[in-house]
């Protein structure tokens, strides 16, 4: 269905939008050097539509082993369904999506919870299983999914909650947590089975400024001590760029702009501009499409 | 953990009140109760027809009850039914020669026995027969025997 | 015209599609089940959820559903003569037909909103996706025991039902009324069979019991992840197992009392 999209058979190095719609051209000078075998997750041509509406349109996405790579845009433009796309959750209409070599959509059911459990996702709520303690929740993987002796379980999530500061907070309910900490308890299991990435959805929002530092610290940290790779999803820029390798911005279905911080900071690109910038008006009106104000109000 | 086991303990307590309510239902409220009166004497009767008396049937004197039918049984030499009576132990004064009926209450309620006192010195003690009964009414037989009665008058 | 029509179409498609959707996921519980054998302290906190937390309310229902049955049948049959039996009136209505889908109807009020509401937000929070991720089934972890439960709970609730209303029937008939004693029970006894009553209306809460737990997990599992589409749900899941449950209750008593 989606094949009628040219875009889906073009090489993944080509701009990401049309220039003569959307402005400027996406850099993709760094792009031509990397090599394959460092791409774990490998995204092409991806076609998805929700509700009649066209979500994404043609996509190319390379993300590399042991890099935070940012996917940015603005609200309402399926961010958090480009994960559930990668982790399987979802079907596309077209196009392909790859993990670790493997075709994440032609995997049986088993195989797909083979793979998963070395995924971990942190959920913008942090989706702790609200009738288990925090302890429980982290041990809740590691007891689904290993044999090891409940002692050692023990050892385990006493770990990963001290990686995440909060040992001392095992005992409570995940409705006594504040939102900050509920995520980073999310974080703690979400890497309990020791995975090959984490993908983040949104993991700023709502966060105030010193839970927003401790998970900026906590991502960048988990990801070089662990040798992880991670996928950030998030519209807000200035704290996803300062811990990016690597950084996509998509929007109206269609890559708008890749490439490092600095780069694509530099962008010639009038929408790229804004979106980084959060200028109220530019190519993204700050009006609604309307009638003529003075009909409206004369009418 | 304190909170599990309680849980625990409540679902076993669950499933117990649910058995006894089901015995309940079985033993009690169906027909496999066969739990009978206990306490009082035993007296036995013989109709030519019981008509539809139950097992547990009130057994009354001047309206009172004083008992229940116990069991109902079948003579298959005299072709009788023989009913035996449970009497309450507090109603030891009743005379040997006491008439046993069987009545309905109501035109379509349930039928039960009725005592009417003889004139006899000595009373009924456990084990006792009442040799003077009357079978029960059927209601067709007698709608049978007066149409019958009719018409012949009518011939006449 | 035209559009009505299409209309018509894409509702019709759409209700069957969620049809087939709740059937496969009742076919995901039932494959579930054996996975419970490893893990039954999941079943016994559902058990307590479903049936323990719901005793309360069925059994004052149950009595005063009983009292009632108790006056009503009095007056109704006294006027014939029939006092004696009101004990096999209200067992009979009790046992047959009010137990099990009184019971039904409490459960689907009571656990069934409460079953459709925490499974709704549990998708709306993301704690199902969050599963998924974590490679497990929320079918076989979290449905399947709640499935079971309602199960397992629901025979056992409409037996207390039963039972407290032929009490309740008991004590307005014999207690207040001064309907015999013996004969109430004697002709209960006499009319009301094992099998034929006692079992069927088993049988009958048994179904009721699948059919109220499958369309409240259903409901929850179904809705839309957002607040308004979870009370949305909770009430759906109420009404349909209302309406499902009085439906098949016809159907049952024809197939079981018809001939």
């Amino acid at each position: 269905m989606g094949r009628r999209s040219p875009r889906a058979h073009r090489p993944s190095r080509s701009q990401g939008a049309s220039p003569a719609r959307h402005g400027g051209p996406a850099p993709a000078g760094r792009r031509a050097a990397r090599s394959d075998a460092e791409v774990l997750v490998r995204i092409r041509g991806l076609v998805f539509s929700r509700n009649g509406r066209r979500i994404f349109d043609g996509v190319d996405l390379d993300i590399r082993r042991g890099e935070v790579t940012a996917i940015m845009g603005p609200s309402g433009t399926g961010k958090t369904t480009l994960l559930k796309l990668i982790s399987g959750q979802l079907h596309p209409d077209a196009g392909t999506v790859e993990v670790d070599g493997k075709d994440v959509h032609a995997l049986s059911r088993g195989e797909l919870y083979r793979l998963r459990t070395r995924m971990g996702m942190l959920f913008q709520t942090g989706a702790l299983l609200t009738d288990l303690s925090v302890y429980d929740n982290v041990a809740y993987p590691l007891r689904e999914h290993t044999r090891l002796p409940e002692s050692m379980i023990r050892k385990l999530v006493l770990m990963k909650l001290e990686a995440v500061g909060l040992r001392g907070a095992r005992d409570l309910m995940p409705a006594e947590l504040s939102g900050g900490m509920a995520r980073r308890v999310a974080l703690a299991r979400a890497v309990a089975l020791d995975p090959m990435m984490i993908m983040y959805d949104e993991p700023f929002t709502g966060q105030d400024p010193i839970s927003m530092g401790v998970l900026i610290t906590l991502i960048r940290q988990l990801n070089d001590a662990s040798r992880l790779t991670s996928i950030v999803v998030s519209h807000d820029v200035k704290e996803t760029a300062s811990i990016a390798d690597y950084l996509y911005i998509i929007a109206n279905g269609r890559v708008m702009a890749r490439g490092t911080p600095a780069e694509v900071e530099a962008a010639q690109s009038a929408w790229v501009d804004q979106f980084m910038h959060g200028l109220p008006d530019g190519p993204v009106h700050f009006h609604y499409p309307a009638d003529r104000l003075d009909r409206d109000f004369l009418g | 953990m304190m909170r599990l086991r309680w849980i625990e303990i409540a679902v076993g307590a669950f499933m117990v009140a649910g058995f006894v309510a089901l015995f309940f239902l079985a033993m009690k409220v169906s027909n496999l109760g066969a739990s009978s009166v206990t306490d009082g004497y035993q007296v036995s009767a013989r109709f030519d027809n019981i008509g539809s008396l139950k097992v547990r049937a009130p057994v009354t004197m001047a309206g009172v009850r004083v008992g229940r039918v116990e069991a109902i049984g079948f003579d298959k030499d005299t072709y009788e039914a023989v009913v035996s009576l449970r009497i309450d132990r507090r109603y030891d004064t009743i005379p040997t020669d006491t008439f046993a009926n069987i009545f309905t209450a109501g035109l379509l309620g349930e039928q039960y026995i009725g005592l009417a006192a003889g004139g006899s010195d000595e009373f009924l003690a456990d084990g006792d027969e009442l040799e003077y009964t009357q079978s029960a009414l059927v209601l067709e037989q007698m709608i049978g025997q007066f149409l019958f009665s009719k018409a012949e008058e009518g011939a006449k | 015209m035209l559009d009505l029509l299409a209309q018509l179409g894409r509702s019709g498609l759409a209700a069957i599609e969620r049809l087939g959707r709740g059937h496969l996921l009742l076919l995901g519980m039932i494959g579930g089940l054996p996975s419970l054998v490893a893990r039954p302290r999941l079943l016994t906190a559902q058990i307590y959820n479903i049936g323990v937390l719901s005793v309360l309310i069925v059994t004052v229902s149950g009595l005063f559903v009983g009292m009632v049955l108790g006056l009503q049948g009095y007056y109704v049959l006294s006027q014939f003569g029939a006092a004696e039996s009101l004990g096999v009136m209200v067992a009979a209505s009790l046992v047959r037909e009010l137990g099990p889908v009184v019971t039904a109807l409490l459960v689907a009020g009571r656990a069934g909103s409460a079953l459709t509401a925490e499974i709704g937000l549990m998708k709306a929070t993301e704690q199902l996706s969050g599963l998924e991720m974590m490679a497990v089934d929320p079918v076989k972890r979290i449905l399947t025991p709640r499935f079971l439960g309602g199960l397992i709970a629901m025979p056992v609730l409409a037996a207390m039902f039963s039972a407290v209303g032929v009490l309740g029937g008991y004590f307005v008939g014999v207690g207040l009324l001064g309907v015999d004693d013996g004969a109430f029970w004697s002709q209960m006894q006499a009319k009301i069979d094992l099998h034929e009553d006692v079992i069927n209306g088993v049988i009958k809460s048994l179904v009721f019991g699948v059919v109220v737990t499958w369309i409240a997990l259903f409901q929850g599992y179904d809705a839309v992840p957002t607040s308004e589409g979870v009370s949305r749900a909770t009430t759906r899941a109420v009404v349909h197992s209302a309406l499902a449950v009085l439906g098949l209750d016809f159907v049952l008593t024809a197939l079981m009392f018809g001939d």
